[in-house]
């Protein structure tokens, strides 16, 4: 015949704790990213990417209105740890559009990485996959 | 006394008398004063594993481990010996799990060989490739909770070191590889062990234990199965056991019955590890160029499939298994056709697969150390950020522009180690073949120099084709 267990007493406190402690979590949480609509788009050249030089055009937009004079960091890293990132030197063209020249110093994949901040004050962060970069 | 005086005066201990390094070692402790920080080191590795960064090259975890970690280690076997498994954080948190939990039984007779190790570390190589472990921090930090929970699991039933010796993946590629090491565990003094009644190196005394991995100092030969743990140091009362130097790949060429191994010609699980451990080198070098996939979608295109895991189950079977037996059975046909000899192809094949170890690690070395070379500044900006991240910069902003040397001044080392692990392989080769066949030992010798010099090639192939690193499949 199984006993039963007696609750210990640390454990109940626990129990009733945890639903608070989530509610405690999630009001505390910080507010919706500022930034959430901007959208930030990739056409790059050549096409399709191979190593060398690239050009990538940036494209930001927030509810279809063009985002203009961003300040804007631009890198390109691998999927992969042990190689330097490639930094790029960024123009804008103007018409929230932005140019991005970089180097492909390796092939495989990569991905871009925007940093940003828009001419309102606010920051933003946009990861660009580009995979497959040929070696050749 | 006065016997005594000259006679301990005569034999070295060699490493073990250096001065300060020589008194760590013989410290009984000293062991822990390189699992502590490699502890430390692996906790910062599966925190920020996963809770740093998701991008690989940005996190600590990925670029420790796939770049530092590895080139690191290989090149420690090559100057010095076996100290990452000395440093083995997790033994150190079993043994502080053995205080609590006393392992009951011996480890399987079955198992008492490399097969399952052999197993294990094919499968690590092969989730490497699948699961792109490479580019993955969270699944790089789990990795190694895992690796910590498999030897606490295994090595809390089983008594001895029977994760390290029967299990332990890593541990297998150390052993292999530090067959040519320069340093060795040994006897300073033969003598002295024959008139030893109490064999506390291999039985343990109140002083240490014994040696956990069945290596009996007076009939140890070389490294393999040593994790230069240092038991033996500090068991022995004599003060017999040096830690000298020993000549690189000797010992693969000779044939003597080892401690704890046997004689190698008759073990061929052995002769396995030292197959994968060269043709695994070669794989896994052709999982970062670019014709792998060329090759691959050729494959899936062949086999109608578009998942990776068939088509990689297939190149790992043409790459560790179809191709080593052609290779080898060739090799073992020719040796048997010049040389006269009616020995079975399977023992020709075990004697004489430990010429490849040497070419083996120059092959691993060659691609470790070009990663850890050209990527040997980037944990300091990845540092950086980790502790800007944490809201301590203490040591300033990212420094992304921090790599390592440029890649054409990597390739020229590439070759270099390579061609160390050739020449150091041809003799072993020629040792094998001396000893097998001391009559027509050219004849014996030449289709094993010509294997190597096959497989050499293509790896200098392998290191002059442009790298790409891919973590999507069929692109």
């Amino acid at each position: 015949m199984r006993v039963p267990r007696k609750r210990s007493p640390s454990r109940g406190v626990l129990l009733r704790a945890a639903p608070l402690a989530l509610l405690l979590a999630v009001a505390c949480a910080p507010s919706a990213d500022a930034s959430a609509k901007v959208q930030c788009s990739l056409q790059l050249s050549p096409s399709p990417a191979h190593v060398g030089p690239a050009l990538a055009e940036l494209t930001l937009s927030e509810d279809g209105r063009p985002l203009e004079q961003a300040s804007l960091t631009v890198q390109g890293n691998m999927n992969h740890a042990g190689m330097v990132p490639s930094q790029a030197r960024v123009t804008e063209l103007g018409a929230g559009h932005y140019k991005a020249e970089f180097e492909f110093t390796m092939g495989g994949d990569w991905i871009l990485i925007v940093d940003g901040k828009l001419a309102d004050g606010r920051s933003f962060e946009r990861t660009l996959p580009m995979p497959g970069v040929a070696s050749k | 006394m006065t016997s005594a005086a000259p006679a301990r005066r005569r034999r070295s201990r060699g490493v073990l008398e250096w001065p300060l390094v020589g008194a760590l070692l013989r410290w009984r402790h000293s062991r822990l004063l390189l699992q502590v920080p490699l502890f430390l080191v692996a906790l910062v590795l599966v925190l920020h594993g996963l809770f740093g960064p998701r991008l690989a090259p940005m996190n600590l975890a990925t670029v420790m481990v796939w770049v530092h970690y590895r080139g690191a280690l290989v090149l420690v076997l090559l100057v010095a010996g076996n100290l990452f498994c000395m440093g083995c954080p997790m033994l150190a948190l079993r043994d502080l799990a053995r205080r609590f939990v006393h392992p009951r039984f011996d480890w399987p007779q079955a198992l008492r060989n490399k097969w399952l190790s052999i197993g294990m570390l094919v499968g690590v190589l092969f989730g490497y490739e699948l699961f792109d472990w490479w580019g993955d921090p969270r699944a790089t930090a789990w990795l190694i909770v895992a690796y910590f929970g498999a030897i606490l699991a295994v090595d809390l039933v089983f008594k001895h070191a029977s994760f390290c010796k029967f299990v332990c993946p890593i541990g297998q590629f150390n052993f292999a590889a530090s067959t040519i090491s320069p340093l060795e565990i040994r006897a300073a003094d033969a003598r002295v062990c024959e008139t030893c009644t109490t064999k506390d190196c291999i039985k343990g005394s109140e002083l240490s234990r014994g040696c956990e991995l069945a290596l009996f100092v007076p009939e140890k030969r070389g490294n393999m199965d040593c994790t230069f743990c240092l038991d033996c140091v500090h068991a022995c009362p004599h003060e017999n056991v040096a830690l000298a130097r020993h000549e690189p790949a000797d010992d693969l060429g000779l044939d003597p019955h080892r401690s704890g191994l046997g004689r190698f010609s008759k073990r061929p699980d052995l002769a396995a590890l030292v197959t994968v451990f060269c043709f695994g080198a070669l794989l896994n070098a052709f999982g970062m160029v670019s014709p792998v996939y060329a090759v691959q979608r050729w494959m899936a295109g062949v086999m109608h499939v578009e998942s990776e895991w068939p088509v990689l189950t297939a190149l790992f079977g043409v790459a560790l298994v179809v191709e080593p037996l052609v290779l080898l059975g060739l090799a073992c046909w020719a040796t048997r056709a010049a040389t006269g000899s009616h020995e079975s192809l399977l023992t020709l094949g075990v004697r004489h697969a430990y010429c490849l170890a040497p070419l083996g690690f120059g092959i691993w070395i060659a691609h470790y150390s070009f990663h850890f070379l050209t990527g040997l500044l980037t944990f300091v900006p990845v540092l950086q950020k980790a502790l800007c991240d944490l809201g301590a910069p203490i040591l300033g902003q990212p420094i992304w522009r921090l790599g390592g040397l440029p890649k054409s001044a990597a390739l020229p080392i590439e070759l270099g180690l390579l061609s160390l692990g050739v020449i150091a392989s041809c003799v072993v080769a020629w040792r094998i073949a001396e000893r097998s066949a001391s009559r027509r030992t050219l004849a014996a010798f030449l289709p094993w120099a010509a294997l190597v010099l096959l497989l050499a090639g293509a790896a200098v192939w392998l290191f002059e084709q442009p790298m790409e690193m891919r973590g999507t499949f069929l692109q």
